[in-house]
């Protein structure tokens, strides 16, 4: 007979990692199944010159059709889209972006750490569009507090209520001067701005900050290459009494027992087995209400003229900063709701695309703007659609033998609308600043490739219009739980880690006390 | 040297390890500085002619090598062979169109790539070659082995060291 843990605990990034801090420090017997191996990031990677790589760099062609992001350095690191196969309407490309390692894709995210605000949770009260979360801000506040130090999150305290204060580290550096020029000018325009909100450290990523702890208590055990396929069920009891997972290596089939399952495989793939077990859809939306965050990358390269010819002065470039929704907060915009933010930076060098010559001509000019670069990239808010759907693709497996999904998300007119009022605000923000527009665009990249899919197993008060309850707890299965991306209602503009983070924080202190009280 | 190595004894480590870089490793070449790869995309004429396009796009410039120098043609040939199909037409059909304008002299045959910047990229399937050969090219030259040594005297940044995740199991 193998141990019957208390929880079991699928996936070991974000969410998954937060929830094994958790229960192991309050007692509970976890057992945790990840996809991936057991790697030490410093071992697993080693400095090399580009002209060594045998694709000089640009990588093995094909290997990553949908991963953008990957080059020849980190190819390795992604999740292989061969053995992890998924599709999409021809017309509608979907780009999915995994990593499957212990870690997760904090091993490699970006650390922007903003908290969502009740312009996200109480969303509908505000604009009337979508529906509320069945939290508000007050409820999940308590949770950031507690996230934010164990992240050591870096930041400026604003009172800007649309992205909340936290317990930060705080952030007092100084600003370059096209830097604080550039500031200026926002705040002529009444655009708010502030440093970036970041995890700090070498590696900020659950597998240093959150697993290490948790299999100190001695109540983690970490299996690592074990593919989740589906979980049991006992129709007696109306429980989940475990998950069947395969050897990623072996392709051995086991099944493990638990008293609780947590989901927290990210995402799509936490829906993906929920649709594989026929699980926790009584409502018919699990797999519904996809959506992400916009990205529209470099949405305005500019030039700061003083410093062109190399001339610029030791002060004057470097460094950027955040600007926070702006739109939509006090006053209404005629042609989309919600907002966007964007990311600023400067002293980067324009790539040749941007530039009409070539030969010694392109040369001069890519040695004139060395440096020289301000650009902004915007990230909008996606409203959720019931049509935007993954479902289950049966005619494909994956290398495991696992039906795989089918994903569906377009972006609309709101979101085009936003995207084109991005644009030119942030033309007119880096006029008045006095820079030079080297090019500017409003084309986002295809859905998901931001890297910030949420929804589809969403949180409500009503169980006929949602998965979860606000204790990310599936309403069909008391002891079923989902606490990854996948439990948003709406998303906002902002990074979603540090509130999915802070969701499941709170989901396995639920749990734990279910347990407690004998509830589970 | 000697006392070197009785400090590094009275410290305990061995002098063997305190000695060793991890930074130089045996010396090993790799194919691409010694020898030249096969053609297996373009045909040899074809190749050159994909080669003088590289020099008239990316020529060396003060100190710089250029796409010849770094031997740029002859990788991007290595990549295209494994490209996918809509990459593989863009080439070939590209190139058989700058064979053509070519004779008209270079200005004539690049006058496409005079068209503004827009994310959308040039419309004709001969514009869109040519600002994909520019960038590939530029890129190929900028990652060669040859691009680093040149420009290893004039800063670090330029030899393109990079942290690369070695294959996991
Ligand atoms: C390059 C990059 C930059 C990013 N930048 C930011 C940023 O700046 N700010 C921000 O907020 N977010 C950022 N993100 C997103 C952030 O990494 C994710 O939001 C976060 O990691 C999600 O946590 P998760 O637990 O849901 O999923 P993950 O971290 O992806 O972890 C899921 C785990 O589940 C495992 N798994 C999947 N399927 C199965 C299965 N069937 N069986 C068993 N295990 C399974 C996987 O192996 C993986 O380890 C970035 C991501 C990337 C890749």
């Amino acid at each position: 007979m193998k141990t019957k843990y208390d929880v079991l605990i699928v996936g070991s990034g974000a969410s998954g990692g937060m929830a094994a801090h958790t229960l192991t420090r309050l007692g509970a017997k976890c057992v945790m199944l990840d996809a991936g191996p057991l790697i030490d990031p410093e071992k697993q990677r080693v400095l090399r010159p580009v002209a060594d790589l045998p694709y000089r760099g640009f990588g093995k062609p094909g290997r990553f059709p949908h991963v953008t992001q990957a080059n020849e350095f980190s190819a390795n690191m992604w999740a292989d889209e061969k053995q992890n196969p998924y599709s999409y309407d021809p017309e509608d490309p979907y780009y999915w972006v995994r990593i499957r390692l212990v870690g997760g894709k904090t091993l490699a995210w970006g650390r922007a750490s903003w908290r969502l605000s009740d312009y996200e949770f109480k969303g509908k009260d505000h604009d009337g569009y979508g529906d509320n979360w069945p939290i508000s801000y007050a409820d999940l506040a308590p949770f950031y507090d507690r996230v934010e130090p164990l992240f050591r999150v870096s930041g400026r305290m604003e009172g800007f209520p649309q992205i909340p204060d936290g317990n930060f580290l705080l952030d007092d550096s100084k600003d370059s001067e096209c830097v604080q020029r550039f500031l200026a000018s926002c705040r002529n325009a009444q655009v708010p701005t502030t440093k970036q909100r970041r995890s700090t450290g070498t590696l900020a990523s659950s597998l240093n900050l959150l697993l290490p702890t948790a299999i100190e208590t001695g109540n983690l055990t970490l299996v690592p290459n074990a593919v989740v396929r589906e979980l049991s069920y006992d129709r007696k009891t109306g429980r989940v009494t475990g998950a069947h997972f395969v050897d990623r290596i072996s392709k051995r089939e086991f099944h493990v027992e638990a008293k609780a399952v947590i989901l927290g495989a990210s995402t799509l793939e936490s829906t993906r087995i929920l649709l594989n077990s026929n699980l926790a859809n009584s409502s018919g939306v699990l797999g519904r209400y996809l959506f992400d965050q916009f990205y529209v990358k470099n949405i305005v390269q500019a030039i700061v003229p003083e410093a062109r010819g190399g001339k610029a002065p030791r002060t004057l470039m470097g460094g950027g900063g955040y600007i926070p929704r702006f739109r939509n907060l006090k006053t209404k915009e005629k042609n989309f709701i919600r907002g966007y933010a964007y990311d600023f930076g400067s002293g980067n060098s324009p790539g040749p695309q941007y530039f009409n010559a070539y030969g010694e001509e392109l040369w001069k000019k890519l040695a004139d703007t060395q440096g020289s670069g301000f650009n902004l990239t915007a990230m909008g808010e996606v409203l959720p659609r019931y049509d935007s759907v993954a479902h289950l693709n049966k005619q494909k497996t994956d290398a495991w033998g696992i039906p795989v999904l089918h994903l569906k998300q377009k972006y609309t007119a709101n979101e085009f609308n936003m995207a084109k009022d991005a644009m030119n605000t942030a033309e007119e923000l880096c006029r008045a600043s006095g820079f030079e527009i080297l090019a500017k665009h409003w084309e986002m990249v295809p859905p998901g490739e931001s890297i910030h899919e949420l929804g589809t197993c969403r949180m409500g008060n009503n169980p006929k219009t949602s998965v979860l309850n606000q204790w990310n707890q599936t309403h069909d299965i008391q002891n079923l739980y989902v606490v990854d991306g996948g439990a948003f209602v709406s998303g906002g503009s902002q990074n979603p880690t540090l509130t999915i983070l802070a969701l499941t924080l709170r989901a396995s202190e639920h749990l734990a006390e279910e347990m407690k009280q004998n509830k589970i | 040297m000697q006392r070197r190595s009785i400090l590094y004894s009275l410290l305990g480590v061995a002098p063997a390890l305190a000695w060793q870089d991890p930074q130089s490793p045996l010396p090993t070449s790799a194919a691409e500085a010694v020898s030249m790869g096969l053609p297996k995309f373009f045909t040899v004429p074809d190749l050159e002619a994909f080669a003088a396009l590289g020099d008239a796009l990316i020529p060396p410039y003060d100190g710089r090598p250029g796409a010849r120098e770094a031997e740029a043609a002859d990788f991007l040939d290595f990549l295209l062979a494994q490209s996918p199909t809509d990459i593989q037409s863009l080439y070939r059909g590209g190139l058989a169109t700058w064979k053509l304008r070519s004779k008209a002299g270079v200005p004539a045959a690049l006058k496409e790539l005079s068209e503004p910047w827009s994310h959308a990229g040039p419309s004709t399937p001969y514009a869109k070659f040519l600002s994909a050969a520019k960038i590939a090219f530029y890129q190929a030259t900028l990652n060669s082995r040859q691009w680093a040594s040149a420009m290893a005297t004039r800063s670090r940044a330029a030899s393109g060291i990079g942290s690369y995740w070695m294959p996991i199991e």
